[in-house]
């Protein structure tokens, strides 16, 4: 082990690479039969082997086909053998031979070596191996030919000798196919490229096969509830105590008005079936939560700009009808927002994105040392942290109005269900303790997005159909509430791994959750194919059944151990604090003072419906006479008070308060890790302290209780290895190897190696040249 | 008005209002200028908090002072010991060193402007406010003079430079006089802070380090060799003192290469001087322990080469003219790297006191603390340095024995007139070691900080101080922000320890953990600050 401690310095920390083409070279292949052995390695000398020689020597020369581990319904469909795998960590030409392959569900590297499988990492993902990519998750896919990158997309005259693929979950992958047989590499590369790069069937979609391969027997209730039914639309109703002012509605059953409607809605009491129909659902204001004072957000598809003047007239004059009803008493004050005008773009978001995620998607070390220099620049350019500034902070705009001003919020979209839903999402995130619950999240998802209409299937392009629509909506909403999560830990039931798990699951078409545009389109898909097959109805399986991806060990990182629950016998409690709050905050409740201001609404409706006429609808109305700066008032006056970690949630949001998320977006990149550094390190040693104080506690009480929890003992993880990633849990996916902390101890081994150590020396001096 | 014994009030306004946050509220009270001798500080009575209250600075700790009327920011008139004012001022902004802006306004009586010569008599003035309408009451009214006030405030500020600097020579704080006895004798072990100032410590030191083959030489006892170099120094020990001496005049300021650190179990060191442009008699000698650095070969390099921010490769370091900036920064940051013992409260501080005070870091030119200096001479090294290990802290918060707390509180001493340098920690360890103290006994191993960028963040607790939103109580500071792992529920926990710290403002108050609520975890900087009150 001597010889491999003391060469790793080498190639982990140093940035002493070999040359250019040097680099791009993989070692030749081991004889066609021979598995790779220990010889092969060590005869290479850009290869520092971390297996002892007599370790490499137990293992036998197996002659063993490997197979790629195939899902229900899944199908192999090319397959190339000698293909190499480069080590993406350190830019050198590490990495393994094996074989590629490429089913209607995944593209796989199958490891030569994988049948010794003693790295088995803690948080593994049971769909998604280490070394699989769903064809949905494919982001970009370039062939090197001599040396120079080019896009692969639809039809290849020629093949190239490496490709590389830049994954929607930002790894990249290196393949070399110098050593791979010609026909085997065009069949390998069209085929990965036919069937992750160009316009796809939705029917195509592993989804399908998989529902009807495999038998769906996981139908364990789990606690999202997932308005479906009417009935989960009462009940959240009645949760939060909306059910007084607004009413679940059936119209849309068999999609009478809208396609792009769900099911059952809710909409204000005064509404009626008429109005809902007049103009299929748009125009209508339909309700998103009730706040605890009776404010309630509600949502609104706006009208598409009319050419035609008596149109616009009519649309005009019935959106007067519909904001008058719902202004008279008992509906509180009305805000109207349209976030078209008050938000960026969804081209704008698509834009930042795409440069921001080109900060993390880089080939080898080389190119991440690199960019580096620049990367404050490089990251303030991107301009992404930017808008999720702008979105928490219209967030927090549309809570002072719930909270303080105590009007109801309309959100206007052309649509209503693109950053209707972030902002809809993100508010009840911060007002509602429920929805920082695991299943309260999971409800809100899917009351928001998937029930609510977000158009999945475009906004992430699953089928290639047009880049135009792509936008990566719901993965913004994700990076808003991850900004709230790692400033406000104790407030959620989740953690960061579980936003990124999350991530990650858009892109595995085994779940229906991410793959519809509509509820609507979901049905008719689900039962239409039901006549030809026997089995009934698809049965899709739903993302938030976690069991499907996680066995139980690694579904604890899903949850926050540090989450301060809230404390059940408390409940009268908290109602009093809640009164005091709203007491302090809220205006008062009275019948007087809301008239007055009726009268100064009504005036300002008028000013919207001129305005409506000439360009936009509403614009933000502002029809309080507070000052404009309200809402910094309320920003630092809750930011004053000390924070109740189940009431109102406020994100600051002060420049460097945003954040990148690190754990989704440098999960792969070594250089930017901490070894045994970082939050993680953190939450080890709290952690360790509560463990401690537990069989202290357990220790004094041992003659009294015997019904300790055993919880103790499942935290092992975090207790065991003294030095975890920073990027915990998924940098163990990576090889550990990499950057190993020395201890101290091991300087003494180097004592006797005197000739090792010079060598090393002439590292650092070379290392320091480069610099 | 109470102020502490001993102290002197040299002027004041009563009826000024101080502002707070943006919100328009203020706190009425009276603005005070005082001189307050240098002994009685640590046991003064009035002494709030860690280094100062909230509404107190330091003389020195004054960047800037804006006089205005009503348009301080828009019309800000910058006010010197020399300037008198054409208008008669409503408000006085006071911009802080340490990121503080005290806003003050007098509602009541913007008056004349008066010349107003403070006494040369005290080397240390104090400025304080005294915010709290219990002192505020007990004042009897009379005419107050806010322009005198602000001239008094901006002359004892220049002039408790021009003491400073002339009180302890070219350097500054370089030399602390002399140690007092009783510290001299205080407890050993490695629980004290080495301040450096005798043999003893050197040799304490080197025996830690267990460095073979090293000696201390007491060649430079009296500072006749080299003025800038410390009393005593490491050097091989196969150099005699008089082959030492005959080398000092190769050297800029005749500062020969020195020891600054050895790795356990193999000698190492950092060469002091510009040893590169004087490869004379003693190239042989240092450039042994230069190669061989640390134990570990060359990953500390490598760090220090490529890694930090802002600090220049030390390998690509210009001739300095003078090695006691950027040397002090690296060789301080290695061995934050590579010892561990250099990471708990004690290892640090005399870390600092090692290489940076004994080794001549100019920190009041640096710090821009003279203001006759040229402004070219202010670099704020000593403040990178903190920042460097502010990064180091953040990324393995579990490996130090100091908190964060703790370099803001030096971050801020730096400005202060009242220490030489950590005199202030061993008076006053008894009443604020819960704020200071990390509860992590350092890990032994190398420490190895991710250099890439997005490794590296800003000091916003250090930085942003003066906005109102960082000055939350009961808010989660970044180190707690986490994790994977299952949830610890069931007994209840119960503790007699009631408060953890851990490195970077996470706060684990286990008093409050009961069975419904697992944890309650919360931080805040200004508790800690207010460890001592």
């Amino acid at each position: 082990m001597r010889l491999g401690v003391a060469a790793l310095p080498r190639n982990s920390s140093f940035r002493c690479l070999p040359a250019q083409d040097e680099r791009w070279e993989p070692p030749p292949p081991p004889r066609a039969g021979a598995m790779l052995g220990g010889g092969a390695r060590a005869a290479k000398p850009s290869f520092v082997s971390y297996i002892s020689p007599e370790e490499i020597h137990i293992k036998e020369p197996i002659e063993k086909e490997v197979n790629p581990h195939l899902l229900p319904g899944e199908l192999l469909l090319c397959e190339a053998s000698t293909v190499y795998k480069y080590m993406q960590e350190d830019g050198s030409n590490r990495g393994t031979y094996g074989k590629l392959v490429c089913t209607n569900f995944k593209i796989s590297f199958l490891d030569d070596d994988s049948a010794s499988d003693d790295n088995e990492p803690q948080f593994k993902n049971k769909i998604v191996g280490e070394n699989d990519i769903t064809l949905q998750c494919v982001d970009q896919i370039y062939g090197v030919y001599d040396e120079k990158k080019k896009l692969l997309t639809g039809q290849l005259r020629k093949y190239p000798e490496k490709l590389i693929i830049y994954c929607k979950d930002l790894r990249v992958f290196n393949f070399c196919l110098r050593y791979t047989k010609e026909e085997e590499v065009k069949r390998i590369v069209s085929g990965i490229v036919h069937h992750s790069q160009t316009p796809k069937l939705l029917k195509r979609l592993f989804l399908f096969s998989y529902a009807s391969a495999a038998p769906n027997n996981t139908d364990g209730r789990n606690q999202t509830v997932m308005f479906e039914t009417l009935e989960d639309w009462r009940d959240e109703l009645e949760r939060t105590k909306g059910n007084v002012k607004y009413k679940a509605v059936t119209t849309n059953e068999g999609y009478r008005v809208s396609e792009k409607l769900p099911l059952y809605f809710v909409v204000p009491m005064c509404i009626s079936e008429e109005n809902i129909l007049k103009y299929d659902g748009r125009g209508i204001p339909i309700w998103c939560w009730s706040c605890h004072n009776g404010a309630a957000l509600l949502k609104m598809s706006a009208f598409p700009k009319e050419q035609d003047d008596s149109t616009s007239q009519t649309q005009k004059a019935f959106l007067d009808g519909i904001y008058k009803t719902i202004s008279k008493p008992p509906y509180e004050l009305l805000k109207v927002d349209d976030l078209s005008s008050s938000l960026p773009s969804l081209q704008d978001i698509q834009t930042a994105y795409t440069r921001f995620k080109q900060l993390f998607l880089i080939d080898n070390s080389t190119d991440f040392w690199a960019t580096d220099v620049k990367w404050f620049s490089l990251l303030e350019s991107t301009n992404w942290l930017e808008i999720i500034r702008r979105v928490l902070k219209k967030a927090i705009e549309v809570a002072e109005c719930l909270e303080i001003q105590h009007t109801n919020v309309v959100l206007i979209e052309e649509s209503a269900t693109d950053l209707c839903c972030v902002i809809s999402s993100l508010v009840q995130v911060m007002m509602d303790s429920y929805s920082r619950t695991k299943s309260g999240f999971q409800s809100l998802i899917q009351k928001e997005w998937v029930i609510g209409g977000h158009c999945f299937l475009d906004r992430c392009n699953h089928l290639h159909k047009s880049e135009k629509e792509e936008a990566p909506v719901f993965l913004l909403l994700l990076n808003c509430v991850w900004q709230l999560v790692q400033q406000y830990p104790p407030a959620f039931e989740f953690t960061e791994t579980y936003l990124t798990v999350l991530s990650d699951s858009l892109y595995v078409p085994i779940f229906s959750t991410f793959f519809f545009n509509s509820q609507h389109q979901r049905d008719t898909n689900k039962s239409g194919e039901s006549l030809k097959t026997q089995s009934g109805p698809f049965r899709f399986l739903t993302v938030w059944d976690w069991s499907v991806q996680f066995d139980p060990k690694a579904q604890a990182f899903l949850n926050n151990p540090l989450y301060a629950e809230k404390p059940k016998p408390d409940k009268s409690q908290r109602k009093t604090t809640r009164f005091k709050h709203q007491r302090q905050l809220s205006l008062p409740l009275t019948q007087a003072k809301p008239s007055t201001k009726r009268g100064f609404f009504r005036e300002e409706t008028d000013h919207l419906i001129k305005n409506i006429l000439g360009k936009r609808i509403g614009k933000f109305i502002n029809c309080s006479d507070e000052p404009p700066n309200s809402l910094r008032e309320f920003y630092e006056s809750w930011h004053s008070k000390p924070v109740d970690y189940h009431g109102l949630l406020l994100p600051r949001i002060d420049g460097p308060e945003i954040k990148v998320w690190a754990q989704r977006y440098l999960r792969w990149i070594p250089e930017a890790q901490l070894h045994g550094g970082g939050t993680i390190a953190t939450a080890a040693k709290i952690l360790d302290l509560m463990e401690e104080v537990q069989s202290l506690q357990v220790k004094m009480d041992e003659e009294r209780s015997q019904a300790v929890s055993g919880d103790v003992h499942s935290v092992p993880m975090l207790r065991n290895s003294a030095r975890l990633s920073s990027l915990f849990p998924f940098a163990l996916l990576q090889r550990q190897s990499v950057k190993p902390a020395l201890p101290t101890s091991t300087w003494k081994d180097l004592e006797d190696e005197d000739d090792l150590v010079k060598r090393d020396d002439e590292f650092v001096d070379l290392s320091g040249d480069m610099l | 008005v109470s102020v502490p014994t001993g102290e002197r009030v040299l002027e004041e306004a009563a009826g000024a209002r101080q502002r707070c946050g943006n919100g328009g509220g203020s706190v009425p009270g009276t603005l005070l200028c005082t001189d307050r001798p240098l002994p009685t500080l640590p046991q003064a009575p009035g002494s709030r908090g860690l280094i100062h209250a909230e509404g107190e600075v330091a003389l020195p700790c004054i960047h800037k002072l804006v006089a205005g009327n009503g348009d301080i920011f828009s019309k800000p008139k910058v006010l010197t010991a020399a300037s008198t004012l054409k208008f008669i001022p409503e408000e006085l902004a006071v911009f802080c060193r340490d990121f503080r802006l005290l806003h003050f306004y007098f509602p009541e009586n913007g008056l004349a402007p008066q010349a107003f010569r403070v006494s040369q008599g005290g080397a240390e003035v104090l400025y304080s406010l005294w915010g709290t309408p219990r002192l505020w009451g007990s004042l009897t009214p009379h005419p107050w003079l806010p322009s005198q006030v602000a001239n008094a405030i901006a002359q004892a500020r220049e002039a408790a430079a021009w003491l400073g600097d002339t009180a302890e020579g070219p350097d500054g704080w370089s030399y602390p006089s002399e140690a007092s006895p009783e510290e001299e004798e205080e407890e050993e072990g490695l629980s004290t802070t080495l301040l450096f100032e005798s043999l003893r410590d050197w040799e304490k030191e080197l025996q830690r380090l267990g460095a073979a083959g090293w000696r201390v030489s007491a060649v430079n006892e009296r500072f006749d060799m080299a003025p800038s170099l410390p009393q005593y120094l490491w050097v091989p020990s196969g150099l005699l003192d008089h082959d030492l001496k005959r080398t000092f005049a190769h050297f800029q300021e005749r500062r020969v290469p020195v020891s600054a650190w050895a790795g356990p179990g193999r000698v190492g060191g950092t060469g002091r001087g510009m040893w590169r442009h004087h490869p004379i008699s003693l190239a042989a000698p240092v450039a042994a322990p230069w190669s061989c650095k640390v134990g570990a070969p060359g990953w500390e390099m490598e760090k220090d080469g490529g890694g930090w921010k802002g600090a220049p490769p030390h390998c690509l370091v210009p001739p300095e003219p003078s090695d006691r900036d950027l040397n002090c920064l690296l060789a301080s940051l290695v061995q934050l790297l590579g010892d561990p013992h250099a990471r708990s409260l004690p290892g640090f501080q005399s870390l600092v006191q090692r290489e940076w005070v004994a080794a001549g870091h100019p920190f009041p030119r640096r710090l821009g603390l003279l203001c006759r200096d040229a402004p070219r001479e202010e670099a704020p090294v000593f403040l990178l340095f903190l920042d460097c290990t502010w990064q180091l802290l953040w990324q393995f918060p579990a490996d130090f024995g100091f908190t964060e707390a703790f370099l803001l509180a030096l971050h801020d001493s730096s400005f202060s007139p009242y220490f030489s340098t950590f005199r202030f920690s061993c008076q006053r360890h008894q009443g604020t070691q819960g704020g200071l103290l990390g509860p992590c006994q350092p890990r032994p191993g190398l420490l190895l900080p991710g250099t890439a960028g997005p490794c590296i963040r800003l000091w916003h607790r250090c930085y942003l101080r003066g906005l109102p939103q960082e000055q939350v109580l009961g808010k989660l500071g970044p180190g707690g922000s986490a994790l994977g792992g299952s949830r610890l529920g069931g007994p209840s926990l119960g503790g007699s320890q009631p408060v953890l710290l851990l490195g970077l403002g996470v706060r684990l108050d286990l008093t409050r953990v009961h069975p419904g609520n697992p944890v309650s975890v919360s931080s805040s900087r200004d508790r800690w600050m207010d460890g001592g009150r």
